[in-house]
């Protein structure tokens, strides 16, 4: 790279140069950064046409080094520049689902499509796709965090009727499996700021995990997940009585969940302070 | 460990909760064959295996095989991870010829045009921050007056200025891409050079601000997944701007709490998925920042940990020692000088916690004192403080 920097030029030949500095390192950013400034100097004067296929054959070599190096983020950042060079997102979705059918949580993976959705306002259908990977894997928190995602960009966040039917999606899957957080996490994050009594039926719920009933061998029945959503609910209630019982619930959880019990302790002593 | 399953399968596998068990039975082996006759942990058989990891990091010093190639535009972290690694072990500073050799490569790596540090010698690479704060952080560490010389600090600091973005973010390199890493690197490398002004600050806390999730944690750009290396990342800046108390702190230490591992004492980096020892220092080195965070702001006595301290050190010693140096993700990982820093910086935050009962004191000994802030021995960052 050095020699092909120092001698400033921009050329068919310098972009295959780079090309094999990638083969040899897809981290190497300074290569990445060349081969746009390449593209965008080679065709300055071309017709819009001739600019297309130059950033589509450019985003088929980003795709293939995409494939090689899921973890990598300049080629995650070059199929950006590509893609926003042509101003055409209608292919994208698919390609980050290809890549989530092989690594359902890849981090950059979904960063590039929560930018595709937004820049091309994607939308419809996502809702589905995370739908479909929740049916896969109903742990997987990247995919939760793309419903809240969608949710916050299209719709209202502190309507009544989404919360009710949100809240019945997330203790839908709570029944599937009660002790994976990221429902919980899910319920928290979005009746924290609204304040819990939006949807009694919530506390109801945490009430009834709460109270032991749904132990099995190797499970608690999401009883450490029901008591400590539950401490939050009684607190945002104020009364002294629920105060005390969240309080009571933060001891518990000291000695249910034992790695947490120098939280719990904390916890327990903000209340009411 | 002892304690009730806080997730387990449900009656339900998937891919993630099988993945899950595969990890809990192979560290599960560890732990059982240092039991005691009660089954559990004997602590004291356990033994932090230093001169085998200083082997190891002396070898990364010297020239590193094939399978490094894809870090090669990465030269100063290994500079970095080995120094700071090296630093955290042993009391005595790097011999000189050691020293001169990475002071003569990081200064290779200046971009002298632009200013900030490369990936690897310019003009072969263009300037970054990653390396410029690994470069920095290599140069603080080494803390010599050559050390200090390579810093030229105004170039350092108009490179900082270029990537500041207008929304208050930073990218990490000219046309590269802007994420939470980049206001770290840049808040890191100008307090440390004494240049953290006004026109490098403005907007930046209001934008990472925005980067914390609906879960406590934090993620790389708005609205992506709240996730322990971004977490650290945006905590550390915050509080180097001064602005960490309007982040939803009972949230975000909610969220920390929650990625400590019940059953191997480790850390995940987002919710469901595995330990990761470097998770040890990203997860765990957020602690002592929030725990400033809220005793600044009243809320937490001043001998309080909010995390399992002697359950984190279990897991780096048991788990992420590697047989014969240097210290891997989990058991059944190979080792790097990545795993080895990230996982020593952990067992020097875990050192200095306060609640250590049980713990051998040959575990934490010795062991030095780091400054979570900028993940640099403490003396280092206050004797370059008081350079620039």
């Amino acid at each position: 790279m050095a020699s092909i920097l120092a001698s400033g030029e921009y050329s068919e030949r310098t972009l295959k140069l780079s090309g094999e500095v990638i083969a040899r390192n897809a981290a190497n950013y300074t290569a990445w950064q060349f081969r746009r400034k390449c593209i965008e100097v080679l065709h300055a004067d071309a017709t819009p046409e001739e600019r297309q296929r130059a950033w589509r054959d450019e985003l088929e070599y980003c795709g293939k080094r995409g494939l090689e190096n899921l973890k990598n983020y300049q080629v995650w950042f070059h199929r950006r520049s590509c893609v926003s060079n042509l101003g055409d997102g209608s292919r994208e979705l698919a390609f980050v689902e290809e890549i989530l059918a092989e690594d359902s949580k890849n981090y950059h993976a979904w960063g590039y499509r929560q930018w595709v959705l937004a820049r091309f306002g994607l939308w419809e259908g996502e809702l589905d796709f995370i739908g479909r990977l929740l049916r896969e894997d109903v742990r997987n928190n990247s995919a939760w965090n793309q419903r809240y995602f969608v949710l916050k960009a299209t719709a209202d966040l502190a309507s009544p009727e989404l919360l009710a039917a949100e809240a019945e999606f997330a203790e839908g899957h709570i029944e599937l499996s009660p002790t994976n957080p990221s429902p919980w996490n899910y319920l928290r994050g979005l009746l924290e700021p609204v304040g819990y009594d939006a949807v009694p039926r919530v506390r109801a719920m945490c009430e009834e995990r709460a109270a032991a009933g749904g132990a099995q061998p190797g499970s608690d029945g999401g009883r450490v997940m029901a008591m400590g959503l539950l401490v939050d609910v009684l607190l945002a209630s104020g009364s002294r009585e629920e105060l005390d019982r969240s309080r009571a619930l933060c001891k518990a959880l000291g000695e249910m969940d034992p790695i947490r019990a120098a939280y719990w302790r904390w916890r327990g002593s903000r209340i009411g302070v | 460990l002892a304690g009730l399953y806080t997730d387990s399968e449900d009656g339900l596998p998937t891919g993630t909760s099988e993945e899950q068990a595969q990890v809990e039975d192979a560290c599960q082996r560890l732990f059982d064959e240092l039991a005691g006759p009660d089954g559990k942990l004997l602590r004291e058989s356990v033994h932090l295996r230093r001169s085998d990891h200083v082997a190891y990091l002396h070898a990364g010093l010297g020239s590193l095989g094939e399978g490094y190639a894809s870090l090669d535009a990465s030269r100063p972290w290994l500079c970095y991870w080995i120094v700071h690694s090296l630093a955290i072990l042993s009391p005595e500073p790097l011999s000189p010829s050691l020293a001169d050799g990475v002071v003569g490569f990081i200064g290779r790596c200046i971009d002298p045009v632009g200013g900030g540090f490369c990936g690897g010698p310019y003009p072969g690479q263009s300037a970054h921050l990653a390396p410029t704060y690994a470069a920095v952080n290599s140069l603080v560490t080494i803390g010599t007056a050559e050390a200090y010389a390579v810093i030229e600090r105004a170039q350092l600091g108009s490179f900082l200025l270029r990537m500041k973005q207008t929304d208050g973010s930073f990218t990490m390199h000219d046309d590269g891409e802007a994420d939470v890493r980049g206001a770290y690197c840049a808040m890191a490398v100008a307090t440390l050079t004494g240049q953290l002004e006004a026109r490098l600050a403005r907007g930046t806390a209001d934008w990472l601000l925005r980067c914390q999730t609906y879960e406590g944690g934090i993620g790389a750009t708005p609205g992506e997944e709240a996730h322990g290396g971004y977490t650290f990342c945006a905590l550390a800046a915050l509080v180097l701007l001064n602005q960490a108390c309007r982040l939803r702190l009972p949230a975000l230490v909610a969220w920390l709490s929650q990625r400590q591992m019940a059953h191997s004492g480790g850390f995940q980096g987002r919710t469901n998925k595995l330990v990761d020892s470097c998770y040890s220092f990203w997860q765990g080195g957020a602690f002592p920042l929030v725990h400033s965070v809220l005793h600044d702001l009243g809320q937490l006595p001043a001998d309080t940990d909010l995390y399992h301290a002697p359950g984190l050190l279990d897991y780096i010693l048991v788990c992420a020692q590697a047989p014969h140096g240097g210290l891997r993700d989990k058991p059944g990982k190979a080792r790097d000088y990545y795993h080895t820093c990230y996982s020593l910086s952990g067992l020097a935050v875990a050192a200095a916690a306060h609640q250590l009962a049980g713990v051998p004191s040959e575990w934490v000994e010795s062991v030095g004192v780091v400054n979570p802030v900028f993940n640099v021995l403490n003396a280092r960052v206050d004797q370059a403080l008081r350079h620039f």
